[in-house]
């Protein structure tokens, strides 16, 4: 099977000169996830955006569902990828169901409006995320990870292969930051494939993904059990940290010194 | 079906249509000469439906003022009011921002400048309309370009590029208006930037009617991509659009219903800022229900409007100075109403 992202000798650095990144290679499969773990500014978001077509790679390839992205419309793009992105303020109180049905737009031609069918879609979305009772609510008015879920859903109702979440746990609680990350783990139980970006080592551990950590422009792509080591998180992070192996819940966790 | 606000939404529209007929009458019956309600709808009916034969039983001033002076008034008004206010609730999806109008692009400011060019020169009518329709394709024009010659795509850029082009375009027109002559053509173009329908003959409203309702029906065609637009430049690509072509047919169409309001009625400010904003309170700010209600609501305003600019005395009042008194302070209930959803 294809691999849903292949990114080759990815490369993206600003006029000014700094290097953003250089020859990141990656490769997303459905069903798997991807972590992106990297310091403020490292660039995780900008290759979201590289991927996503926002922004334009300087180098370098990138391959959707088998298709070069150079040669996919914006339609056609928005058919494989799911965007989740981070901040989330709507100047218009759409309903939670208006909202999500948005997703189908990459089946609705530009004069028609959602049908019928569209909304079911919407529906079983809202309701694969929990979140059916809310359809009516004014998007405006539902919490901080309710929202969340919602753009997911609004990622599936999409029917995209890769979802992928820019920062999914920022601005939550606690317990809706787990939650987000159990989701994820269930949609590539699903066969979604996911990229997400994270600022907490400790997801990738509980999701037992692949990793690429962004360290002054140079990427590494591995395992977790390569590259979530304490000296690469702590040079990482510049400051000690320790992995510590918890026994009830049967995975390290990363602590600070 | 979908969302608790469909269940409003066909009474509402339906109220909309129905009222919008009554009121279209009513501003045909209502002035300093009198035409009962009913002999409005007779009067209209004979001329235009020769074959139903009823009896010209009215007096013939009646007739007069109906088909010569005040039916065309009305079709503006109606079409106009309609005009602004979609283009006003596009721009405002397109922007993701409540709290733009038409005048944001300098399209109104544009199109001022190109009429009031053409009642300098003391042209025809219809170079005072190609005028305004120039001046306002050009300032659009021009905002649009800015952004793309400093590279940036974002929507500030653009509204600060339609800053630039308003505050350039009411500089040219105060050179105009030093220019005129106090005798003749300055009066003229202060009345045109005050805002009226005395202008409007149904020899003009044939070339302009039939390019506005044009405008109407793709934007209403679109109502559901101003939805997704509305989420910003970004998510919209997300989902699937191609966001500067959408954008540049959006505002050709909302730029072109600006320009030949301008052109039949001279500035009229407000309708295109308060009517999306009323309408939302009533259908929430679903494109799909909001425009095609916007749109009626709009007409009805600027019939009443036009209605209260003709009766309130002998001298005729300028537009531009009752939806100023009516619509500043319209705006600021629901501006106290709404606080909580400003962000």
């Amino acid at each position: 099977m294809k691999p849903v992202l292949k990114a080759n000798r990815l490369s993206f650095y600003y006029q000014a000169g700094r290097v953003v990144f250089q020859d990141v290679d990656l490769e997303v499969n459905a069903g798997e996830i991807l972590t992106i773990l990297g310091t403020n500014g490292a660039g995780k978001s900008t290759l979201l955006n590289c991927v996503a077509g926002l922004l334009k790679p300087v180098r370098g390839e990138i391959i959707l569902a088998g298709r070069n992205h150079t040669d996919m419309t914006f339609q056609d793009v928005a058919r494989v990828i799911g965007y989740v992105p981070q901040i989330n303020s709507p100047a218009y109180a759409y309903s939670v169901l208006e909202f999500v049905v948005m997703g189908r737009t990459p089946y609705i031609g530009a004069f028609s409006t959602p049908k019928k069918r569209d909304y079911q879609i919407a529906e079983q979305a809202l309701e694969r995320m929990g979140i059916l009772p809310l359809a009516s609510k004014p998007y405006t008015e539902i919490s901080g990870g309710e929202r969340q879920l919602a753009t997911i859903a609004r990622a599936i109702a999409q029917e995209a292969q890769l979802i992928m979440l820019d920062e999914p746990t920022a601005h939550l609680d606690f317990g809706n930051q787990m939650k987000t990350v159990k989701v994820v783990k269930s949609l590539a139980g699903e066969g979604y494939a996911v990229v997400m970006t994270t600022h907490v080592p400790d997801h990738p551990i509980y999701l037992g993904s692949r990793v690429a950590l962004f360290e002054d422009g140079l990427v590494s792509v591995g395992r977790v059990e390569e590259l979530i080591t304490e000296k690469r998180l702590s040079d990482l992070y510049g400051i000690p940290l320790k992995l510590i192996h918890t026994e009830e819940v049967a995975r390290p966790v990363c602590v600070a010194v | 079906m979908p969302g608790g606000e469909r269940d409003v939404f066909v009474p509402v529209l339906t109220v909309s249509v129905a009222l919008t007929f009554v009121v279209f009458v009513l501003s045909i019956s209502i002035g300093i000469y009198h035409v009962p309600f009913f002999d409005v709808i007779r009067i209209i009916a004979s001329k235009y439906i020769p074959s139903l034969n009823i009896e010209p039983n009215w007096p013939i001033q009646s007739e007069v003022a109906v088909n010569s002076i005040r039916l065309p008034r009305a079709i503006a008004a109606l079409i106009i009011g309609g005009g602004l206010a979609a283009a006003g609730a596009a721009y405002q999806s397109m922007f993701k921002n409540p709290m733009v109008s038409p005048d944001i692009l300098g399209v109104s400011s544009g199109a001022s400048v190109g009429a009031a060019l053409a009642i300098f020169f003391s042209a025809k009518i219809i170079w005072i309309e190609l005028g305004a329709f120039i001046g306002g394709v050009a300032a659009v024009m021009i905002t649009m370009t800015v952004p793309r010659i400093i590279k940036n795509d974002s929507v500030i850029i653009l509204v600060l590029a339609g800053i630039i082009v308003g505050s350039m375009a009411s500089a040219l027109m105060s050179i105009i208006r030093m220019m005129a002559d106090p005798a003749t053509t300055l009066a003229d173009i202060t009345y045109w930037t005050m805002g009226s329908l005395t202008r409007a003959k149904m020899s003009e409203l044939a070339l302009i009617v039939p390019v506005m309702l044009a405008c109407l029906i793709l934007l209403l065609l679109m109502r559901y991509r101003l939805n997704v637009m509305s989420l910003g430049e970004n998510e919209a690509k997300m989902l699937g659009i191609n966001i500067s072509r959408q954008r540049t047919v959006v505002i050709v169409l909302s730029t072109l219903l600006t320009a030949c309001s301008v052109s039949v009625a001279g500035t009229v400010g407000w309708v295109g800022l308060v009517i999306p904003h009323i309408t939302r309170m009533i259908t929430g700010p679903d494109n799909k229900k909001m425009l095609p209600v916007a749109l009626f609501l709009g007409g009805i305003f600027m019939m009443a409007m036009d209605m209260l600019a003709r009766s309130l005395s002998v001298m005729e009042i300028p537009l531009s100075v009752l939806t100023g008194l009516i619509g500043s302070p319209i705006f600021f209930v629901v501006l106290l109403k709404q606080r909580k959803s400003l962000l």
